[in-house]
């Protein structure tokens, strides 16, 4: 604890303030372009950074930008309905709903106030339990992790939509989506058509940035007699002016489920933030079932995936500092960054440089409070982005989007290929496809396919691994639960001699 | 020559864009880079060539070797394979832009199956080099390498290799240590990672019997006893983390060297005078204070060769890596 | 389909003109397509299915299908996909949509989109964008030339000067001595 308290004395200077505001602010702005992350603009402050003699405020910048562009890809998420980050998939689904109806401020209040708490919350697990929980995370092994690939798979299947079979189609394009490019395990090219330019397989930012920035700009231009802007609804004040009585009390419970997925799945080798974010998503939607009101904009579904990719930050961090093991994209970039500075995260990190781990700790809680400070007065100036002229913020959109994949690949082909996937996006739009699918497929469908083949061939070829592994055998068994439970009512009912209403996954509207 | 044929673009240069830098070539018998120099990293931003470009770009500027800009690009893809082809084509007789390459590049392009190698580039220099590790969980049975790969032989399938990618390094590593202790290099069983962190989980975990990374990947683990290395890679035994430096493979008994290295080559078909240039400048960056700092603070070995050395080494790299991969059967 | 029940079609309800603009917007009266597009999606699924699935196939190259190799889930997903495609071609949901305003506009921005980043290298980010922006709005209705040229302008040497200098990206300066 003293620890921790003199984390905060280093970090709580005006210079490193300054640093963490620079941070959150930097972070914020390229949250909001789409395909261009926190991953890719830590990378290039580093070699800046390589002149500080001290580390605590690149640290702390990062730490600032990671929460920065979190929230920014949340707000255009919500406000366009155009994610720039696989993380804001989830907020985008009923977020863009709220701001349709006029609820964007609400929404945005709810996504900066959600991964405050969550941000708070899990930096205070991140502080109290890293430890024990790096150790059980790096028990998972290659057939535990197949085995929890499928039950977020099971879990998250109920995002298929109103049609069974559209969603599954939806997901089948996901999962050839993920298979392009070169298998990671023997090294051969898959539906690569001799081309270079698709061995490393389609970005996840590729498709992200094609299927809703372009596709949504598409069906907007179809749609032709949209009116010039959407005018938000003044909010009625309030405790902190955005968020109603009402919304509060609908919001603080998904704001802590959220921050129990994420911090976990952050943890993880391989989990990372955007599982945990679906997962919050559904199962706010499963609480929410019978009234109504999931896909017409229910903040339950802003506020849990809000918290819940912010709470997987700080878990993400549990591997990273204990073992050096990165969790994530932004996470191999810090490490990088921790090594320049000559700090070699791992067991010996807390007694080699505590003075950095806990700046770094204190720095996360400071970061947290910036991003509320500078973010919930910005809501107003976000909403305003509504009031642009529709053709001129939709061109805007295209040409960040443009952007966006230009910048991080450097190739004409890769943008080629998300025009692509638009079109795509937009017949999927135009004949009632849902969009979440084919980014769970991208997502889900690698990770259940390597770890797959990885465990058969640790070993050698004998199946039974599946089954023998206690752990595997208890997700697996999770997995067949949650498939039958929504069909168990129904199946009691009618064993009991009633008609009752069944539920099934694709239960909708 | 060498002199009018640098001249003579900057005159152009001057002349066309009218933007004219000459670069600060007084007094040296070259006029080089006459315009902004651009370094290519053939990977994303924040990866190894990366930030061995962003440090080269840096040291230019601190040691006023250039007085022009430098700029980074990255273009990503398919272990470099895809900047390698835009080098020899787009840029091909361009000598203002270079391209960071390395090991990985040499193995890509063999399991790409990539139409450009190499040797078609014009090879400047290496400039630095990571060694291999190899390590067991301090749990394991195996307290040296002979024990590991006596087992290994006993039961090629049975010991269980991790590491990243394959057809990386890693796996060329094992490869060669099979083939050098008699073991066909076909019958190993490689489980190939995504990178270090991975491999570092599974070995952690229990999944793998030993894996194989760059020393630093492991080095604070073995420091804090949670796993053993073995041996490592390069020619001298360096310290992998306990302090004392640890035994070389070919210490070990098996005729195995290989580091990670990583280098930089220029376009083909640039002017012999533009080779000797880009040379000079970079053994100037070489001997610069910049760059001997950035080496140390980012815990690279020096592995310095330039010239005709350099070219040299790519080639004999090039062949010898290709002979392991095919009888590793990663490629056939 | 709920869209032709009144509970679910608000715009034909009485109560509508209560609505704030936003309300309105959102609930633009919905069709229901059971006619010949699903059926044309479903057509075009069933033939891409099948090609990739056959690619698959052709990228086995003669090795046995091993269910922990790289080849197996290839089939199996392109397998599914095309099964699913043919259900759907059979027996089409009826889905909702929103009537077609403009069939026009979404085929020019996609030729516009081609031509930008066709320009993107020769011409640079800057100019192609400026170029891009004042296209695009006009196909999506903008009739103000002068405000878009306005607009355009700062944002895109904005845009590439914050990344260039700022950032240390690269992006192509084409044509312009910058």
């Amino acid at each position: 604890m003293s620890e921790l308290l003199s984390g905060f004395a280093t970090v709580l200077s005006p210079w490193n303030l300054l640093f963490a505001a620079i941070g959150v602010t930097v972070g914020t702005f390229v949250g909001v372009l789409p395909g261009i992350g926190p991953a890719l603009t830590i990378a290039l402050l580093l070699p800046i950074t390589f002149s500080l003699d001290d580390p605590v405020g690149a640290l702390i910048m990062f730490a600032g930008i990671y929460y920065g562009a979190m929230y920014g890809g949340s707000t255009t998420s919500i406000l366009l309905n155009t994610p720039g980050e696989s993380a804001s998939v989830a907020t985008s689904i009923e977020g863009y709903q709220m701001a349709r109806r006029g609820r964007a401020h609400a929404a945005l209040a709810t996504a900066a106030i959600g991964s405050f708490v969550a941000g708070t919350i899990s930096t205070v697990l991140l502080t109290l339990i890293a430890r024990p929980v790096a150790s059980l995370a790096t028990s998972f092994r290659a057939s535990d992790y197949f085995a929890l690939a499928v039950l977020a798979m099971v879990c998250v299947t109920a995002l298929v939509g109103s049609s069974v079979i559209r969603g599954l189609l939806s997901l089948s394009l996901g999962l050839f989506l993920g298979l392009i490019g070169i298998d990671s395990l023997t090294g051969q090219s898959r539906f690569t058509f001799g081309t270079l330019e698709l061995l490393d397989g389609v970005g996840i930012v590729v498709v992200i940035v094609g299927l809703f920035a372009i596709g949504e700009t598409l069906h907007v231009a179809a749609r032709g007699d949209v009116p010039a802007t959407v005018e938000p609804v003044r909010p009625t004040g309030g405790v902190l002016g955005w968020l109603s009585r009402d919304d509060w009390r609908r919001s603080w419970r998904p704001w802590l489920r959220g921050t129990a997925f994420g911090f976990p799945f952050g943890a993880l080798p391989s989990g990372g933030a955007e599982i945990p974010t679906f997962l919050s998503y559904m199962y706010e939607k499963h609480r929410a079932r019978g009234k109504g009101e999931f896909g017409k904009g229910a903040i339950e579904g802003v506020a849990g995936p809000e918290a819940a990719n912010n709470a997987a930050f700080a878990g993400v961090l549990v591997p990273l500092l204990t073992l050096g093991i990165p969790t994530s994209a932004t996470a191999a970039v810090l490490l990088a960054a921790f090594q320049i500075f000559n700090v070699q995260p791992g067991p010996q990190l807390f007694e080699r440089s505590p003075d950095l781990v806990w700046a770094l700790i204190a720095s996360l809680y400071v970061g947290n409070v910036m991003l509320l400070v500078l973010n919930l007065p910005m809501i107003g100036l976000w909403v305003k982005v509504l009031q642009i002229p529709r053709p001129l913020l939709y061109a805007g959109i295209l040409v960040f989007a443009t952007l966006g994949v230009y910048a991080v690949s450097n190739s004409v082909v890769e943008v080629l290929i998300a025009y692509a996937i638009g079109v795509i996006g937009f017949f999927m739009r135009r004949y009632g496809f849902p969009l979440a699918p084919v980014i769970l497929g991208v997502i889900l469908g690698p990770l259940m396919e390597e770890q797959f083949r990885r465990a058969l061939q640790i070993a050698g070829g004998d199946a039974t691994v599946f089954v023998t592994r206690p752990l595997t055998v208890v997700l697996l068994s999770l997995a067949v639960v949650a498939l039958v439970v929504p069909y168990l009512p129904g199946i009691v009912a009618r064993s009991r001699g009633r008609r009752a209403g069944k539920l099934t996954f694709a239960e909708d509207d | 020559m060498r002199k009018t044929a640098a001249t003579l673009v900057a005159g152009l240069m001057l002349g066309v864009a009218a933007c004219g830098d000459t670069g600060g070539g007084s007094g040296d018998a070259v006029d080089y880079p006459t315009r902004t120099l651009q370094i290519m990293a053939p990977a994303g931003a924040g990866g190894g060539w990366d930030i061995t470009a962003r440090t080269i770009q840096k040291a230019l500027k601190d040691g006023n070797l250039v007085t022009g800009s430098v700029e980074v690009s990255n273009v990503t893809g398919a272990a470099g394979t895809v900047g390698l082809a835009q080098l020899a084509t787009k840029h091909k007789g361009d000598a203002h832009q270079l391209m960071i390459t390395g090991l990985v590049m040499v193995g890509g392009v063999v399991t790409n199956k990539s139409a450009v190698d190499l040797t078609q580039t014009t090879p400047i220099a290496t400039l630095t080099a990571e060694d291999e590790v190899i390590v067991v969980p301090a749990s394991s049975p195996y307290q040296t390498l002979k024990d590991l790969v006596e087992a290994f032989k006993a039961n090629p399938a049975g010991i269980k290799w991790g590491g990243g990618s394959a057809g990386g390094t890693d796996q060329i590593l094992v490869g060669m240590l099979a083939k050098a202790a008699g073991i066909d290099p076909k019958q190993m069983n490689y489980i190939a990672y995504s990178g270090g962190g991975e491999t570092k989980a599974g070995l952690l975990s229990g999944d793998l019997t030993a894996a194989v990374s760059g020393v630093g990947e492991f080095k604070d683990l073995v420091a804090g006893g949670q796993v053993r290395a073995l041996a490592v890679s390069g020619a001298q035994g360096i310290d992998a983390g306990n302090g004392t430096p640890a035994t070389t493979i070919k210490q070990a008994g098996y005729d195995v060297e290989l580091q990670n290295w990583r280098g930089i080559v220029a376009p083909p078909g640039i002017k012999d005078g533009e080779r000797a240039a880009i040379i000079a400048l970079i053994d100037r960056l070489h001997e610069s204070d910049a760059w001997k700092q950035a080496v140390t603070q980012q815990g690279w070995t020096d592995f310095y060769r330039s010239g005709d050395e350099a070219k040299a080494f790519y080639d004999s790299e090039s062949a010898r890596i290709r002979d392991v991969l095919v009888a590793a059967g990663v490629v056939a | 389909m709920p869209a032709t029940s009144p509970s679910s079609s608000p715009s034909a309800a009485p109560e509508a003109e209560t609505k704030t603009a936003a309300e309105t917007e959102t609930e633009t009266e919905s069709v229901v397509v059971a006619g010949i597009g699903p059926r044309i999606v479903a057509a075009v699924l069933v033939v891409a299915g099948g090609a990739l699935a056959f690619v698959a196939w052709g990228e086995l190259d003669g090795e046995p299908l091993a269910v922990g190799g790289p080849r197996f889930a290839p089939l199996l997903v392109t397998v599914l996909w095309t099964a699913l495609a043919v259900v759907y071609l059979i027996r089409p949901a009826p889905v909702e949509v929103e009537p077609i305003g403009d069939r026009r506009s979404p085929l020019l921005l996609v030729a516009a989109l081609v031509v930008y980043v066709l320009l993107l290298e020769p011409a640079g980010f800057a100019i192609a964008s400026t170029l891009f922006f004042v296209a695009a709005a006009w196909i999506l209705g903008s009739r103000r030339w002068l405000r878009d040229v306005v607009v355009a302008v700062p944002l895109a040497f904005g845009v590439y000067f914050a990344f260039t200098l700022g950032l240390d990206i690269r992006l192509p300066a084409g044509v312009l001595p910058i």
